[in-house]
């Protein structure tokens, strides 16, 4: 074969290769970016959409179902995110879908996740409807909220550290409550005493809750006094009553200190017997007299029983006695 | 006219001669579509031309890419499995691949090359005064000779390229499995997961540009080739640092394009 068709040949594989491979990257790329899938549009809008980009892949529940069309300012704050997705996937799409931006990865792409709606309306997505979003988590907050964790760990750590050397360090109160049996014992017992009084307390709490229902029942005084709107009537007269015997005993208590205060001041009999002593010992001896006198009237009614005159009166007298106890004993 | 002809500068020796080899390849690019678009068309050498860059640069083009591609994933593993990315050395090694590293290799390789070749090659039938015979044999030396050639490496550039990312993709699968034992069917949808329209396309473009300016500066020097040997060895000298440069700063003016245009 001629040299120069040889080199023909060869010229025209290779060149036809090259545009084969050309030709089949292309299509690859293509079939990639959904270039030859039918699609619809849909839009969603947030407030910030830092790392979106055209071409951008957008998934449903981690499956790409479509890429991002543009990306555009609609006013100060609100960014305008328009995607294409695939005609396939629409009937998995609902109306109440919420979009949000996330990156493949820590350090991934940016994209946008598609997660179906808590209502679950079960209506299709239309063409050009505007998706509900969540605004992206801030990776300069994260960072911030992780500078802050950081920070607490830090100190947590250090009293970590303090609590663990307290437990070390030897004859230290710590290490006492972690090595001393007896007082791991004690606390044993105690949590055993504790939880007894836990059982004693629940009876009583039963009880009380029992005592409870009865008053709210009506049943027994108490209930009656909180239930019982007759009983509480008389209870209220009750009061009442005590409160006018109360009012009269003041006022008679204030009778009795005018009284007092008079007797006390006054020069009058009374005031003479409470505070007059001289009076006191004039009675005082007259009482001594009177005693003698009535010892003397004894003896002489003693004397005249045994009279032979009046000895008979006595008598007579002794009889009808005798005669009344005997009827009342009858 | 030419520099120093008469020992007057306009501002210096150096200065005017930069700005004299600059309208030189302003010159020479407006001859060649002035002269290329008109009949008769040498579709024979283009096609021979063809031949001997792509064919012949394609070995060393894609073993470059091969390694580059291996190299780039090897080197990158590490620092991305410490901040743990590892996942992500398909798509960095693709988006990498395609958007700079395949183009601007193969244009780099092609410039030392193939610009060294045409540019001796033509510089050596200056000095021969083969073109002077082409011109009095009646072929019309800038179209057979020059336009052929700038075209094949218009043509050849962007097909070596798509080799060159091919490989390089290949090269860095085969990296990537050194330490990891990943899928090729995975490798290759993670590679084509993270590549955009926007990526390809301009990368695409531009290499048409890197093979028109390879051609044009090695076809420039060489045919404007003086001096004797001396000079064709000098042109060849010139024309793959002046290639190197311009492949450069293509690059550079296509990737400020994209990014103004959003795409990056």
């Amino acid at each position: 074969m001629d040299s120069t068709i040889k080199k023909s040949i060869l010229l025209g594989f290779f060149v036809l290769i090259g545009i084969i491979l050309f030709i089949i990257g292309i299509f690859q790329i293509g079939a990639k970016n959904e270039m030859f899938e039918k699609t619809f549009p849909i839009t969603a809008k947030f407030t910030n959409a830092t790392g979106l980009k055209l071409g951008s892949n957008v998934r449903y529940n981690g499956v790409k179902v479509g890429i991002v069309k543009t990306v555009k300012l609609i006013n100060d704050t609100l960014v305008q995110v328009d995607m294409q997705i695939e005609e396939s996937k629409r009937s998995f799409i609902h109306k109440d879908a919420i979009a949000t931006i996330s990156s493949d990865g820590l350090m991934g792409d940016k994209l946008i996740s598609i997660i179906p709606g808590k209502n679950n309306t079960g209506q299709q997505i239309q063409n050009f409807d505007l998706l509900q979003t969540h605004n992206p988590l801030n990776t300069e907050e994260v960072l911030q909220t992780l500078s802050e964790s950081n920070e607490n760990i830090k100190v947590i750590t250090e009293n970590l550290k303090m609590v663990s050397t307290e437990l070390t360090t030897k004859n230290g109160p710590a290490q006492m409550l972690y090595k001393d049996t007896t007082l791991a014992k004690n606390l044993k017992q105690s949590f055993i005493n504790l939880d007894a009084i836990t059982g004693k307390v629940l009876i009583v709490s039963n009880t009380l809750e029992n005592i409870t229902m009865q008053i709210q029942n009506g049943d027994g005084a108490l209930g009656k006094i909180i239930n019982d709107t007759g009983f509480t009537n008389n209870l209220t007269n009750t009061f009442n009553k005590l409160n006018a015997t109360s009012n009269e005993l003041n006022r008679v208590s204030n009778g009795l200190s005018i009284f007092i205060e008079h007797a006390n001041t006054s020069k009058g009999a009374i005031n003479m017997l409470l505070a007059d002593t001289a009076f006191a010992a004039n009675v005082q001896q007259s009482m001594q007299n009177i005693k003698k006198a009535s010892i003397g009237l004894n003896q002489n009614m003693e004397a005249l029983k045994h009279n032979f005159l009046t000895r008979s009166y006595f008598r007579k007298q002794e009889k009808i006695n005798n005669k009344i106890k005997e009827s009342e004993n009858k | 006219m030419e520099p120093n002809q008469k020992n007057e500068t306009v501002f210096s020796k150096v200065i005017d001669e930069f700005f004299y080899g600059i309208a030189e390849l302003v010159q020479f690019s407006f001859k060649v579509f002035k002269i290329g678009i008109q009949p008769p068309y040498e579709f024979r050498e283009v096609w021979n031309q063809c031949y001997e860059i792509g064919i012949k640069s394609f070995i060393l083009v894609g073993t470059t890419a091969f390694i580059l591609g291996l190299v780039l994933v090897m080197q990158s593993r590490p620092t991305m499995v410490e901040f743990g990315a590892g996942a992500f050395l398909p798509a960095m090694s693709s988006i990498s691949i395609v958007r700079e590293i395949g183009p601007l290799v193969t244009a780099l390789i092609c410039a030392g090359k193939i610009g060294s070749g045409i540019s001796a090659e033509l510089g050596s039938m200056k000095v021969t005064e083969q073109i002077d015979a082409m011109e009095v044999s009646g072929t019309n030396p800038f179209k057979y000779l020059v336009a052929t050639r700038i075209i094949a490496t218009t043509l050849m550039i962007p097909i070596l390229t798509v080799y060159a990312d091919f490989i390089s993709l290949i090269g860095a699968f085969f990296g990537s499995n050194i330490k990891d034992n990943i899928n090729i069917n995975y490798y290759f949808n993670r590679v084509f997961e993270s590549l955009h329209y926007t990526d390809v396309i301009p990368s695409f473009t531009k290499t048409f540009f890197f093979g028109f300016t390879i051609g044009l500066v090695g076809c420039t020097k060489g045919y404007n080739s003086k001096k004797g040997t001396e000079g064709v060895g000098k042109a060849a000298n010139v024309s793959v640092v002046l290639s190197m440069v311009g492949v450069i700063v293509i690059d550079m003016v296509v990737t400020q394009i994209t990014s103004m245009m959003g795409y990056l």
